[in-house]
């Protein structure tokens, strides 16, 4: 009987590993074309000559020893236990000649584990047809390693691979990357204490622990555990970790960069035929362009009618509590706070569904790396990601889904940057705001014959809430002390139909995340802004209803039009009321009397308020534009007479919408994706002021 | 009746303000939230 030797398959997901296993062993196993088909240890027989078997283990898919779960870690288990029956006599490392640099890391970290390995790149029938070449030779010196092309699927390069299997005794056993560079003294301590042991097996059994816990090791490693190597801090290790794999990836680089060419004008396949469409120069942008037009028509258009539907179901539950609930301030809290407060939050789920969705089906398509690669160079000018363009775009219809759309951005700081300027770009809740106040103060009239002043003054404001967003990023980029990503690795996927399952799971999930952890800050709010809107002290908010009825006793008015004065006496001198007229002193230099001062306040619920507190201020009784128009246009400014809402006023306004934070969904979502209440209580208060400032000099410079 | 109902309003009011005071003054301490860039969900 001949002698028999352990060869173990590893490789990332989706390489062909379980397809060559087959090809040696002859077992006929499932294979799949998508990640995690091996979840277990394989294991076939392969003979390479009359004297020379080998027992082959295809180990299930990692993409690299820094593992994290179950079936991962049985790849980490085999490599580090000398004493398993299964510990390789030789490693084959297999990898996909499309998606090398990420194939590599894990190559190059089983290679510092000072075991035999072969590499096979497999996939190289397609090296033709996309017009990639590799220096074979050099690779094999710059790596210290056999390398075997091979088809697994095509049956190429299989005896060759058996060949350098059989020939296992002339591999060498040199690791290829020096892992100690990340922290040289600490490596160096290291190996002193273990002088027999491989010191990349050590930092791996010191960093399992970190990353999984209980793996079954040798004995004479079992102490590590206890030992003062063990006793960095977790961050620390992960730290490590981070730099260990900048290291790789800076060889892995510069190695690419000597053995490896892709002419891509010769390549003849779909996938390279779709990248030269989508990546050109001109042709990438503008079908960017119309997918971006497609996602916002999604948002802003369709959304609509859902919106509606939920808009009139919550209108009609309030209307139906306040009239079947026995009368009484429980009741009102019902009908005016809490069903309200579920609407704000059930309404924004269709957008947040539809952008997602898009965004899902991008993903998963594989377009959205195109996008980073497209769009990245211009973006990261201001300090933002190629990704912050589809939230950017998407704010434009509404900043909740467009802050919860930044989590495909890797990069914290470009992550955090674009969630902190998002809320710059218009939202639809800004519309009526800026529809009523430039229809007060804005000429109707034609501006070279084909536009009109109204029109251009609306582009005007959509135009400056994205000059201010992408300002603001640049500002933020320079300021803000978070180190970057030193390195960015970026592979394009192969394109594929979308799994309607994967991106159902997304819809379903960012929905969840966002009634679950918005949402409840959402009602907290809402029931706290009811509170202050509803209630009041003294007797012109206790007795506004006789104060109403004799102060109107003589002007015979309908019961609608008293009921109406009855809501603005009580709103004047409710707590909001109150605050309204306690920040007069602040808004007045802005153009603002009380009253804009208790819209002001109550819009922080949402922008559209706005609209609504001022028509019950004015007791117009009537969600209404042209009435509620008319009713701002007769108001006369306290100080100074005159038109309230003059030019002056007016712009003022606007340019405190375009800047100011008032909406309290976005703060509660920014909230919720950055765990933590110092942002959003920074952009608050940034975007407050520079909107008060904006506000100041208008008016102060206009009046 | 009414006393009730009052009483449900301060019981609300106040959840509603002590869960806000307690979400921003003691945030929850689990490490892979998002905000370190490390948390696993971007």
């Amino acid at each position: 009987m001949g002698k028999s030797i352990n060869v173990s398959l590893i490789g990332n997901p989706n390489t062909g590993k379980t397809s060559l296993f087959n090809r040696l062993t002859g077992l006929n196993q499932k294979v799949g074309n998508y990640p995690g088909i091996t979840v277990e240890k394989k294991e076939g027989i392969c003979k390479l000559d009359r004297s020379l078997k080998a027992h082959i283990l295809d180990l299930p898919g990692t993409y690299s020893l820094n593992t994290s779960s179950l079936d991962e870690s049985v790849v980490v288990e085999t490599l580090l236990n000398k004493n398993s029956k299964d510990y390789p006599d030789v490693a084959v490392v297999v990898s996909d000649i499309e998606n090398l640099k990420r194939n590599l890391l894990l190559f190059t970290q089983i290679k510092d584990l000072e075991i035999p390995t072969i590499l096979v790149i497999n996939m190289a029938d397609r090296m033709q047809r996309k017009a990639i070449s590799l220096d074979i030779e050099l690779m094999e010196q710059e790596l210290n390693t056999r390398v075997v092309l091979v088809s697994a699927r095509k049956n190429i390069g299989v005896d060759d691979l058996k060949k350098a299997i059989s020939e296992y005794k002339n591999l060498k056993s040199v690791p290829c990357v020096n892992a100690s560079t990340i922290d040289p003294e600490y490596f160096e301590t290291l190996r002193k204490a273990y002088p027999k042991q491989s010191i990349y097996k050590l930092w791996l059994v010191i960093t399992q622990d970190v990353n999984f816990g209980k793996i079954d090791r040798n004995r004479d490693l079992e102490d590590l555990k206890s030992s003062s190597f063990a006793v960095k801090s977790e961050s620390d290790l992960k730290k490590m970790q981070h730099k260990e794999t900048v290291v790789r990836y800076q060889f892995i680089n510069s190695l690419l960069t000597k053995v490896l060419n892709v002419d891509k004008s010769q390549a003849k396949d779909l996938r390279t035929r779709l990248d030269r469409v989508l990546l050109h120069k001109v042709w990438g942008y503008l079908i960017f362009f119309v997918i971006l037009l497609l996602i916002f028509q999604a948002i802003y258009d369709w959304s609509t009618y859902p919106m509606d539907w939920i808009d009139t179901f919550f209108a009609k539950a309030s209307s139906w509590a306040q009239t079947s609930l026995p009368e009484g301030p429980f009741t009102d809290l019902i009908s005016e706070g809490i069903i309200p407060g579920l609407g704000g939050i059930v309404i924004f789920i269709p957008q947040i569904a539809f952008l997602f969705l898009f965004i899902a089906i991008l993903e998963e398509s594989g377009y959205m790396s195109r996008v980073v690669f497209l769009m990245d160079h211009i973006m990261k000018k201001f300090g933002l990601s190629g990704k912050s363009v589809v939230p950017l775009v998407s704010g434009t219809a509404c900043a909740i889904p467009a802050v919860m759309a930044t989590r495909n951005i890797e990069d914290w700081k470009e992550r955090l940057i674009t969630i902190l300027v998002v809320p710059f770009t218009t939202c639809s809740a800004r519309l009526p705001v800026y529809l009523i106040i430039i229809a007060l103060v804005i000429p109707e009239q034609e501006v070279w014959w084909i536009f009109n002043m109204q029109g251009l003054t609306l582009m005007l404001l959509y135009m400056l809430g994205f000059g201010a967003a992408i300002f603001s990023a640049w500002v933020l980029n320079k300021i803000l002390p978070i180190k970057r990503k030193a390195f960015f690795v970026m592979e394009m996927p192969a394109y594929k139909l979308p799994m309607l399952k994967n991106v159902g799971i997304t819809v379903l999930e960012k929905t969840k995340s966002f009634v679950l952890g918005a949402g409840k800050i959402i009602m907290a709010i809402s029931v706290i802004l009811w509170l202050l809107a509803s209630h009041g002290i003294g007797e012109q908010f206790t007795n506004a209803e006789e104060i109403v009825k004799e102060q109107y006793a003589s002007q015979n008015l309908s019961e609608e039009e008293l009921t109406n004065k009855i809501a603005s006496q009580q709103l004047e001198h409710s707590f909001i009321g109150y605050i309204g007229k306690g920040i007069e002193p602040a808004v007045r230099p802005l153009g603002y009397d009380w009253k804009i001062g208790i819209a002001i306040v109550s819009s922080f619920a949402a922008r559209e308020v706005f609209v609504g507190t001022l028509a019950t201020i004015y007791s117009v009784g009537s969600d209404e534009e042209e009435t509620i128009k008319n009713r701002m246009r007769a108001e006369v400014n306290p100080i100074l007479g005159g038109p309230l809402f003059n030019f002056a006023s007016g712009i003022s306004l606007l340019l405190f919408y375009a800047f100011a934070m008032q909406c309290m969904s976005t703060l509660a979502i920014v909230k919720r994706e950055t765990n933590s209440w110092k942002w959003p209580a920074i952009q608050f208060t940034a975007m407050t002021v520079i909107a008060y400032f904006a506000a100041l000099a208008a008016y102060q410079i206009l009046k | 009746m009414e006393l009730l109902q009052y009483i449900l309003v301060a019981v609300v009011v106040l959840v509603a303000l002590g869960w806000l005071f307690r979400k921003s003054l003691f945030p929850s301490k689990k490490t892979s939230g998002c905000g370190d860039g490390n948390c696993g969900c971007h």
